[in-house]
């Protein structure tokens, strides 16, 4: 194994003979190689000669692909790694639950303390519920609003992301039906006139309101709530008994410990966490108010791996570590400095640098055109060069993340502007980006 | 099941427009419409108007423009009307014969120009087993297909009932199709309406590219295997990709609205 320890010098391509071997091998008995959202299709390779497609391992803040190439990754296995990859103390949390036993015929302990931490870290958590995935956790909260309210619909976030399944996904997609959707009413982002219209036009029918705290859809800038949004919003669903399901898949414990919505001022009826939770250990939750509690004690949902005890171990030490180091300010933090570099660094080749969301979380897009092919063409340089990013989706911070990385990725941001620079001069201004980013 | 009048704007609008690139790439039309100058119009109840100029191995066809519904090519000397879109569709599938309505005295000219041409057309669109190894066949076939393909969507977007609500999700803007060195097509999106148009567009919002025809034939066809192809590099995507992602779900309704 090569170690690429250092970011390639401008000019320079990685080679990724070994993942496209692997790539073939897997096309022949992988419907699509790699499909789902780390495929190269829908992670938005674009080039696609410049993404590696398989990792050999990780640590900290890097992954080795298959080649031996290193990237500071700042995709986090799209928000899992919150500590840094193989963070020590985790994975001792883990271990010494693995030699206890994991998946056993009765839940563990683990499984009650990590609710009770739950419960005494999230503000809106009275009782948690675990699976494995956030689409489980968004799935039960459907469910509970549900038998809660005995209403069927379910008002949603143009563009907002809630999982796979088929009531999360539009009609029209391969294997959703009409009748997967027919519960389902959208609303804009931040546009608090159209829900309350919605809600007037749907009287008790609206079992729930679902949303992620601010806005991070695929492709577009994020955007924060607007002033009093939430308010509003958690007023009228109070008023006309709709369960508030906010969705901090995403966003949980990269904002705030107590929760986003804490951090955003308003208290929800359901919240569902998952990728920061465990640290790359597979486990989601649903948490609630007591009032939803006979509701989520009523609904049946289980599988056979949910009562695992070694990611329960794994996420009471990661939500511990995150808390005793205020993980959240310090990925706040480290990411402000990075954007910071990223858009002075475009600003230095007349590119414009669009920075949105927060800084934990950052969504970068190049304004001066609006196909993304900018945007394109400087992270798939920047990746050439050892710093993984995309076009398409909100980056992740971790708090493993050192200043000589955030360093390195500027360095390598600069050469990558100057390709873009160089191959787009008829669309750069000739002055200094300007630049432009969320709240924090 | 198929809508015919959707059938028939598919058959006006995306079948017959191959015609126009016939002549580029098939000797025996450029032969058959040589020193030919003929307009004819289809008119088709509760679909369109239609108008077909074949003009010195050059074709051209168009719809009615704007709400006046005026054409830029010259006035048909024949018009041959149906009495529904049904009636269209068979004379397409050669098992009718449409109406004229003007210019009788022309109309064998027209059979011995058109019907040889929408033979040559569906030699192209159909292939029969022995031609698919000529290269230049293949080449021609693919790009014919092409053309009836993009075209047809468009139609299908506009005025298929279950597609004019996928065609809302898509992002306005242009998306290109082109194979490297080869055929060009384009579609305009504003506001869920499409247009198809041949050529390359100066400033497209999405880019869907082939490496080469064989990989634009096996999408078409249906033979493709789409994501090991992209993964591979022999197709590919960029800009703003929720063009080509809102548009898939139309273009699998495609081949519900041609014919065989």
């Amino acid at each position: 194994m090569i170690d690429n320890g250092h970011h390639l010098s401008t000019g320079e391509s990685r080679g990724y003979e070994e993942s496209r071997a692997l790539f073939r091998r897997a096309a022949q008995v992988i419907p699509s190689g790699i499909p789902g959202h780390m495929g190269p299709v829908q992670a938005q390779f674009i080039p696609i000669d410049a993404y590696p497609f398989f990792a050999e391992r990780a640590h900290g803040s890097y992954f080795w692909d298959v080649d031996g190439n290193r990237f500071i990754d700042y995709l986090c296995a799209f928000g899992p790694n919150v500590l840094g990859y193989n963070n020590p103390v985790v994975e001792e949390a883990a271990e010494r639950q693995r030699r206890l036993g994991d998946t056993m015929a009765l839940p563990s302990r683990q499984q009650v303390e990590l609710a009770e931490l739950l419960c005494d870290t999230i503000t809106a958590a009275e009782w948690a519920f675990f699976m494995k995935n956030g689409n489980d956790a968004t799935t039960l909260a459907l469910m509970v609003a549900r038998a809660a309210t005995g209403r069927k619909k379910a008002v949603l976030v143009r563009n907002g992301y809630h999982g796979v399944a088929p009531w999360t996904q539009h009609s029209g997609r391969p294997g959703v039906l009409e009748e997967d959707t027919a519960n389902n009413l959208y609303v804009d982002w931040n546009d608090y006139e159209q829900l309350e219209q919605l809600v007037r036009d749907h009287p008790n029918e609206i079992a729930v309101f679902m949303s992620s705290p601010y806005h991070h859809p695929v492709f577009h800038d994020n955007e924060l709530p607007a002033p009093g949004y939430w308010e509003k919003v958690q007023e009228l669903c109070r008023r006309h008994g709709i369960v508030l399901a906010v969705d901090d898949i995403r966003a949980g414990f990269r904002l705030n410990m107590a929760g986003s919505a804490e951090y955003f001022g308003f208290v929800p009826d359901l919240a569902c966490y998952c990728k920061a939770i465990g640290n790359g250990y597979n486990i989601a939750a649903l948490v609630g108010s007591e009032e939803l509690r006979d509701a989520a004690s009523r609904v049946f949902y289980t599988g056979s791996y949910w009562y695992g005890a070694v990611p329960m171990a794994a996420a009471i030490a990661t939500i511990n570590e995150l808390s005793r180091i205020d993980g959240p300010r310090l990925m706040n933090e480290k990411g402000r400095r990075l954007t910071d570099g990223l858009v002075k660094a475009a600003s230095d080749w007349g590119v414009t640098l669009k920075v949105s969301g927060i800084p934990s979380m950052f969504y970068l897009r190049i304004t001066d055109d609006d196909s993304l092919m900018m945007t394109q063409e400087f992270t798939a340089e920047a990746t050439q060069r050892g710093a993984f990013l995309v076009s398409h989706h909100n980056h992740f911070i971790n708090t493993s993340l050192t200043e000589d990385d955030i360093e390195t990725t500027v360095s390598i941001a600069h050469d990558a502007f100057r390709v873009v620079a160089q191959n787009n001069p008829e669309r750069i201004s000739t002055g200094n980006g300007v630049e432009s980013r969320g709240i924090l | 099941m198929v809508d015919e009048r959707v059938r028939a704007r598919v058959n006006l609008f995306g079948v017959l427009k191959a015609l126009e690139l016939l002549p580029e790439y098939d000797a025996v039309s450029r032969e058959i419409t040589d020193s030919v100058d003929l307009c004819v119009e289809f008119r088709v109840p509760t679909v369109d108007r239609g108008r077909l100029h074949i003009h010195n191995s050059r074709i051209r066809l168009e719809g009615p423009a704007g709400l006046g519904g005026s054409f830029t090519l010259p006035k048909p000397h024949v018009v041959l009307a149906c009495v529904s879109p049904r009636h269209f569709n068979a004379v397409i599938d050669g098992e009718k014969q449409p109406i004229p309505l003007k210019g009788i005295r022309r109309l064998g000219r027209l059979r011995n120009t058109f019907n040889p041409l929408t033979e040559r057309l569906t030699y192209y669109l159909r292939p029969p087993n022995d031609a698919i190894a000529h290269s230049s066949y293949h080449a021609a076939s693919t790009r014919l297909t092409a053309c009836v393909a993009l075209h047809a969507l468009s139609e299908i977007a506009n005025h298929d009932r279950a597609s004019v609500e996928l065609a809302r999700r898509v992002p306005d803007g242009t998306i290109q199709f082109k194979v490297h060195s080869d055929i060009g097509l384009y579609v305009e999106v504003k506001d869920g309406r499409l247009r198809t148009v041949f050529g390359e567009h100066e400033d497209p919002r999405c880019i869907l590219w082939f490496s080469d025809l064989e990989t634009l034939d096996g999408l078409l066809r249906g033979t493709l295997q789409i994501y090991q192809a992209i993964g591979s590099g022999r197709m590919g995507m960029k800009g703003f990709v929720p063009m080509v992602e809102s548009m898939n779900p139309l273009l699998d309704r495609i081949p519900l609205n041609l014919g065989e």
